[in-house]
């Protein structure tokens, strides 16, 4: 070895690199994270399954529906799964979660009690003995119109623009450089200044934030999705043009792509 | 060692890339075409044990081919 860079794709904000990653962090302030006793991907969704909760992969994460419109990710973070929650979530319909899933498991399978507490003090309407019995049952959100606005990882309007449509938002040119998408009572408006600038987003929101920032995670793990894949075809292209010639690829057990390429 | 670049591109988006058997300053010489090949910008380096090397050069055959010219 003689010479290791570390390179951002055009396509990508700065701040990924920096490990400043702007939506991420906007996301998980509003999280609260619940450890579950949950070793693999498969046990997840078939403990989840069995306890009457649907879950299917998302992205880079697993969906659980909760009915009446609420849900939750999970995510893999140090070797564990942890079902992600938000400040915004009702408590009555974590807890009626966590009680049936409890029950018809048979097990513990949210077993710190200091995590469970985390949910009670920042969620709001605490309700005592709620019992949730699937989809169907379920309260509503919190109220007043919000309107939040901040810079998003995204720097190719066209790439941002294929990931929302490949993910069921349909964008509006709104012809001055922006873009609309409509998603459940929101308005979002993905703004850039200048081509290859960061794109900040305007989110303007009857209800709660909270399944807007998720939906704006998925979409953010979906971007970087794409920009990997442009750029592996990117170098492939290159590779091939130049005459040179690939000795090795791999995918990694962290979903990285590793090539290595011959000079001579 | 043969020359060769190798390229990590994470799932995030991130790229490393290293080079190998390119030793001293010549591996600076390859910091433009792997921004082409990838793409992207370059935003850290370092530099790594075979940059503090030199290429061997033979010294040996050199010399006698000059006191041999000289002759």
């Amino acid at each position: 070895m003689s010479i290791s860079l570390t390179l951002i794709p055009l396509a990508l904000a700065l701040t990924v690199v920096l490990g400043k990653d702007r939506t991420t962090e906007i996301v998980r302030q509003k999280e609260i994270p619940l450890k579950a006793n949950l070793a693999e991907e498969k046990e997840v969704i078939e403990t989840m399954q069995r306890c009457g909760f649907q879950t299917e992969k998302a992205g880079s994460r697993l969906k659980t529906e909760l009915g009446d419109g609420h849900f939750f990710f999970w995510e893999k973070r140090g070797g564990a799964w942890h079902a992600l929650f938000s400040v915004y979530d009702p408590a009555p319909v974590v807890h009626g979660f966590m009680k049936t899933v409890h029950e018809r498991a048979g097990r513990i399978i949210f077993e710190d009690a200091g995590e469970q507490t985390a949910v009670e003090e920042r969620t709001e309407g605490i309700e005592a003995g709620h019992e949730f019995h699937g989809p169907g049952a379920g309260t509503s959100g919190l109220g007043g119109e919000k309107t939040a606005s901040f810079q998003t990882n995204f720097r190719d309007r066209a790439l941002l623009e294929q990931v929302l449509r490949d993910n069921g938002m349909e964008p509006v040119d709104l012809g001055d450089g922006n873009i609309k998408v409509e998603l459940a009572d929101a308005a979002l408006i993905f703004k850039q200044e200048a081509p290859g600038d960061t794109i900040t987003v305007e989110i303007s929101s009857e209800t709660d934030m909270r399944t807007i920032f998720r939906h704006l995670a998925i979409v953010d793990d979906e971007y970087k999705r794409y920009v990997q894949n442009q750029v592996y075809e990117h170098l492939l292209q290159q590779v091939e043009q130049r005459g040179l010639v690939i000795e090795q690829e791999e995918v990694l057990d962290d979903h990285s792509i590793l090539l290595t390429i011959n000079l001579e | 060692m043969a020359k060769k670049i190798q390229v990590r591109i994470y799932p995030d988006g991130r790229i490393e890339a290293v080079t190998k058997g390119i030793k001293g300053k010549k591996c600076t010489n390859y910091i433009g075409l792997i921004e082409k090949l990838v793409n992207a910008e370059t935003v850290d380096s370092d530099y790594t044990e075979e940059y503090y090397e030199t290429e061997e050069v033979i010294v040996e055959e050199t010399v006698e081919a000059k006191i041999t010219e000289n002759r």
